[in-house]
């Protein structure tokens, strides 16, 4: 049947889930060790929660250079190519940002507070300009007091890097989906990859399950969902979520409250989504001047599709 | 010295001979200062030129790593695609030789083996360009199964 899996299996990861599927079963064990790894590898090197994270040695440098692992230093340069191609609307330097608003922990433990935010909003913008990964990629430099945050991109780029291990080691077609980042590699299923497409909030965490608004075939690439809704959480009386926009340091102004968009790789996906959702209105134009296949969901629930999205709905 | 003319007329048109030999030797001389300028000149410029032609390779090397279709291109491809200033043909040079200091060119997955090794594959290196899928998503089919996974928004986590 078109896009069913030979192989599928779903962890508890980063604070949300992972599921791993390939087209081959007998490929399964292989692709979970995997995917293990590369989920055991991004949080060590890049979680803003963990103490003994490189990403923590990093800005707790005061402003000197430090030495950084080959996976750190991949998923800052991505982090901060992501920063330059969009303008500076996906700025790693959000981190500081996040912890005013009360994001300084792992989400499950922010949202049971509801006091009022303790620090007057930071912005970030442009921040990311003073970030020096050294040209071999050795060495990177943070500027004292700037805490990164990597949870725009890096988790994209897991999903990336791990699908095409899989798909390259065990030499059969892939899906990695993280939280809803999802990367596909190798030759898909008959049919290709049928994905549901999700908007709204209510998530079932013991079965990784959401109700989906649309169900898509998708064959290569990546797909990435970004929402207001997903992590949101109250601070006294105001509704916050977790995308900054780096020239308020406040959460970007709710005019989406999800966007989906296919591109080349997770990376790319996530990277346009994060930056719609900042920019508001002006995404539409901006997603479809480069071809990205999106569909935008506003605040009222009206669906807006660019660049080639299939636009039928209720499909799933 | 017009009255000179007047006055001797063969003293008049040996002047004229110096003035003319006077005056054809420096012309000579600026020649050959000229000739010396402008081959110093184009032998300073020359390498120029030919140095700023070569961003072309740069994209395949600085992708070091990007393989296949289902890759994105490497950002830094972007900034040498332009070589119009002395800066941004270093920048490439510089680029091009970093990335022959990097490791050596991953597989491709066309290349991956069938049969699995016991370690894992080298991971290729991943740079957003905000490039468009090679296939774009195509609705499901009205008869097909429900949807094995669903992208959303992350709930929950760091």
């Amino acid at each position: 049947m078109a896009g069913t899996p030979y192989g599928k299996h779903t962890r508890d990861a980063l604070g949300t889930f992972a599921t791993v599927m390939v087209t081959d079963s007998a490929a399964l064990d292989i692709a979970r060790a995997l995917l293990d790894g590369e989920l055991a590898a991004i949080d060590a090197a890049c979680s803003r929660f963990r103490p003994d994270s490189e990403l923590t040695q990093v800005c707790a440098a005061s402003g000197r250079p430090v030495p950084v692992s080959p996976l750190l230093a991949e998923a800052l340069s991505v982090a901060l190519t992501a920063a330059k191609i969009t303008g500076g609307d996906v700025d790693p330097t959000c981190g500081r940002a996040l912890v005013s608003l009360g994001y300084d922990r792992d989400f499950t433990l922010v949202r049971p507070d509801t006091s009022a935010p303790r620090q007057p909003p930071i912005r970030s913008w442009g921040g990311w300009r003073g970030v020096k990964l050294s040209a071999a990629g050795r060495q990177v430099t943070v500027p004292e007091g700037v805490l990164l945050d990597l949870g725009a991109t890096a988790k994209a780029l897991a999903a990336d890097r791990a699908v095409a291990a899989i798909a390259a080691t065990a030499g059969c077609g892939a899906l990695v989906n993280l939280g809803g980042d999802i990367s596909v590699a190798g030759p898909p299923p008959e049919g290709g990859w049928l994905v549901g497409v999700a908007d709204g909030a209510t998530f079932d965490t013991t079965t990784a399950s959401v109700e989906s608004s649309q169900v898509i075939v998708v064959r290569d690439g990546g797909l990435a969902t970004s929402s207001v809704l997903g992590r949101s959480w109250r601070r006294g009386r105001t509704q916050l979520h977790h995308i900054i926009d780096p020239r308020t340091g406040l959460p970007a102004r709710p005019y989406w409250r999800t966007v989906s968009v296919a591109a080349r790789s997770c990376v790319d996906a996530n990277t346009a989504t994060t930056a719609a959702i900042v920019r508001g209105e002006r995404a539409v134009n901006w997603l479809d001047r480069l071809g990205l296949p999106a569909r935008l969901v506003r605040q009222d629930g009206a669906v807006v599709t660019v660049a080639g999205w299939p636009s039928a709905e209720g499909t799933g | 010295m017009r009255h000179r003319y007047h006055e001797s007329p063969g003293g008049a048109r040996d002047e004229s001979l110096r003035r003319v030999s006077r005056l054809t030797w420096r012309t000579s001389q600026l020649g050959v200062l000229a000739t010396v300028g402008i081959t110093v000149m184009f032998a300073r410029t020359a390498p120029a030129p030919a140095a700023s032609i070569q961003p072309a390779p740069a994209p395949t090397t600085l992708s070091a790593v990007p393989t296949g279709p289902g890759y994105p291109t490497v950002a830094a491809t972007r900034a040498t695609v332009k070589p119009r200033t002395k800066a941004s043909t270093r920048s490439a040079v510089s680029a091009a030789a970093t990335a022959a200091t990097a490791p050596a060119p991953q597989t491709s997955q066309a290349d991956a083996p069938t049969v699995a090794p016991a370690q894992p594959a080298p991971a290729p290196t991943y740079s957003p360009s905000l490039a468009p899928p090679t296939t774009a998503p195509a609705p499901a089919p009205p008869s097909s199964a429900p949807a094995s996974t669903v992208s959303s928004a992350s709930h929950g986590g760091g």
